[in-house]
């Protein structure tokens, strides 16, 4: 009970920080939802609001576009950094700032095993971590289903990451990447620096990584960048297709939306392994470092 | 060098060949070879960057020898941390304490790190010293901060105590406060405790071993009592040789005269002009043979 209060009391500032920032997120997406939802407007009226005169269920269309760019898009923009931002910031104080602050060295003579010292307050902050980012990835879920509502948010790669349990697993990765680096270079601003570059990296290869080994099947061309649908494309532009009827830029290769929970539980299982071993990484750093 | 400690395989702290050398290419050690006595109270003297805090980290565990090896009641830290560190009470040179947390919230951290951490006992000794168990650590003095840092120190209950330079950065009275509590705890419970200090006239009032690196190398390893038995001072250029007698080093003294400490065999009868060495002198002339070229006028040391 006391390791659980006093690494509360320790973090306090970085926990009031991040609780501060998923706050602030998941009230705009929420406040964003609520301004979005009584005038949310069907598919065919992207095209119908040109109409002379605009179809009655038509009308709002241009104002729930407006507010869709201005409000929704900036709450799916800050989805994009606040876990690596929450992650990094709880992080990298760990054992960076136990080490900067010499307090390592009365805590590593008290403590027979570091192992144990350093995973107490990994695991626990970690799940202040995850429950904290889980607000804004429901309510960014949510936001979601108003903001597009022509799509099921349940089968759409749209805004991919940005919401669902993928959001909690990339700020969980992001903290246990900038453990690792406080734990190596034992200074609080260097280790948000390399970790900062450490996310970078490494969601840039888990990029390359995606869709983690769900098959790519051959998309009609019909389907793809229609408002009902988005599917998770690998490779940027089209691929011509030839042999079999279908040329230029008729057809795409990619995951149909259908298969999102799929690509997240695997994103997920890739992450949390990720984390395992980052954590194991920084067991090693700290049960071989100096606590100074 | 003079070598007359216990080197029994019940020494409470050991050193065996140990010499420690930084990435830089270094050498905070070497050649040390020690064994501390239990229920000693042993100070660690020498210069800055002699290797009084690479020697009391090696203790604990946190620098790892280059060569040789360290023992803690006969358990190497780097084989064993944990069996090492049951035996070890540690207080850093710097207080080293969490600035966001009150006095209790440290005893509370102690208690959660480590087990049969005694709380109470830690807890008696601030109160008796006045200091208050709700204040946060940044509102203390340094006195009391080095005070709560012995306090977690003596909770825990260990057979050693390995204070590196607690004192430097006391005032005097925090100091023999300091002092008063140490050797206390060694007097009830038999503690041994290794002080690293510059402030001689602490560690003669405190020890009863003293141990003088310098350069990395241990020049003087013996209890007081015998060392300030067995040298002696020759002013200017006296007697500082004869049978029996070699002189250790020569140091200016206060006044600017040369001092050459001595040192007498067993059985030795000192030459009639010499007189006795005070302990900073025998801790003086030590150090100035550990200089450089001190040779020529170390002689035999």
């Amino acid at each position: 009970m006391s390791t659980v209060r006093l690494t509360l009391k320790l973090h306090r500032f970085e926990i009031l920080a991040v609780v501060a920032g998923a706050v602030v997120v998941a009230g705009a997406a929420l406040a964003v939802w609520s301004m979005m939802a009584p005038i949310a407007t069907p598919a065919r009226c992207i095209e119908d609001r040109f109409l002379d005169p605009v179809p009655a269920e038509c009308l709002t269309t241009e104002r729930f576009l407006e507010l869709n760019e201005a409000y929704a898009g900036k709450v799916m923009a800050a989805m994009a950094v606040l876990p690596f931002i929450a992650g990094a910031l709880l992080g990298v104080s760990l054992v960076a700032r136990e080490i900067e602050q010499r307090t390592a060295s009365i805590a590593w003579s008290l403590s027979a095993s570091r192992r144990r010292w350093l995973l107490a307050r990994f695991g626990l902050l970690a799940a202040i971590l995850g429950v904290v980012l889980a607000l804004p990835a429901v309510t960014a879920g949510v936001l979601e289903g108003v903001r597009m509502p022509w799509i099921d948010p349940g089968s759409s790669f749209h805004d991919y990451a940005l919401r669902g349990p993928v959001v909690v697993a990339r700020g969980l990765a992001a903290f246990a990447i900038a453990v690792l680096a406080g734990a190596l270079l034992g200074r609080v601003l260097p280790g948000l620096i390399v970790a900062a570059v450490g996310c970078l990296v490494a969601f840039n290869l888990l990029a390359v990584a995606m869709p983690f080994g769900q098959p790519i099947e051959k998309l009609p061309a019909q389907d793809y960048g229609m408002p009902d649908r988005y599917d998770l494309m690998t490779w940027n532009g089209p691929v011509e297709i030839g042999g079999d009827g279908t040329t230029g830029t008729e057809a795409f290769w990619g995951v149909p939306g259908e298969r999102l929970r799929e690509v997240e539980a695997r994103e997920v299982g890739v992450l949390g392994a990720g984390v395992l071993v980052l954590a194991g990484l920084a067991v090693a750093v700290v049960d071989r470092r100096r606590p100074y | 060098m003079t070598d007359t400690t216990d080197t029994s395989a019940s020494a409470a702290l050991t050193a065996n060949g140990l010499a420690k050398r930084y990435r830089r290419g270094v050498w905070a050690l070497r050649d040390v070879d020690l064994a501390i006595p239990p229920g000693s109270v042993t100070a660690l003297v020498g210069p800055n960057g002699a290797g009084k805090s690479t020697l009391i980290k090696a203790w604990v565990g946190f620098e790892r020898p280059t060569t040789g090896r360290v023992a803690v009641a006969g358990v190497d830290p780097w084989r064993d941390r944990s069996g090492a560190l049951r035996h070890v009470g540690y207080v850093p040179q710097a207080a080293s304490l969490y600035r966001e947390l009150t006095v209790d919230d440290h005893l509370a951290l102690a208690a959660s790190l480590r087990r049969g951490f005694d709380r109470a006992h830690a807890r008696e000794r601030l109160e008796e010293l006045g200091i208050p168990l709700e204040a946060r650590a940044d509102e203390l003095s340094g006195g009391q901060q080095a005070q709560v840092g012995l306090a977690i120190a003596l909770g825990t209950r260990a057979d050693v105590l390995l204070l590196d330079e607690p004192l430097a950065s006391l005032d005097p009275l925090a100091r023999r406060e300091f002092l008063h509590v140490v050797t206390d705890a060694v007097r009830t419970h038999g503690t041994t405790a290794i002080l690293a200090s510059h402030i001689i006239t602490d560690v003669e009032q405190a020890c009863d071993r003293l141990i003088v690196l310098g350069g990395g190398r241990k020049l003087l390893g013996d209890s007081i009592a015998t060392a300030l038995a067995a040298h002696r001072i020759a002013v200017d250029g006296g007697a500082a040789s004869g049978p029996g007698a070699e002189a250790v080093a020569t140091f200016a003294g206060q006044a600017g005269e040369r001092l050459t400490l001595v040192r007498l065999a067993d059985g030795t009868v000192a030459d009639a002009s010499l007189r006795a060495a005070s302990l900073e002198e025998v801790v003086l002339g030590y150090l100035a043979s550990g200089r450089p070229g001190s040779a020529r006028l170390a002689g035999a040391a």
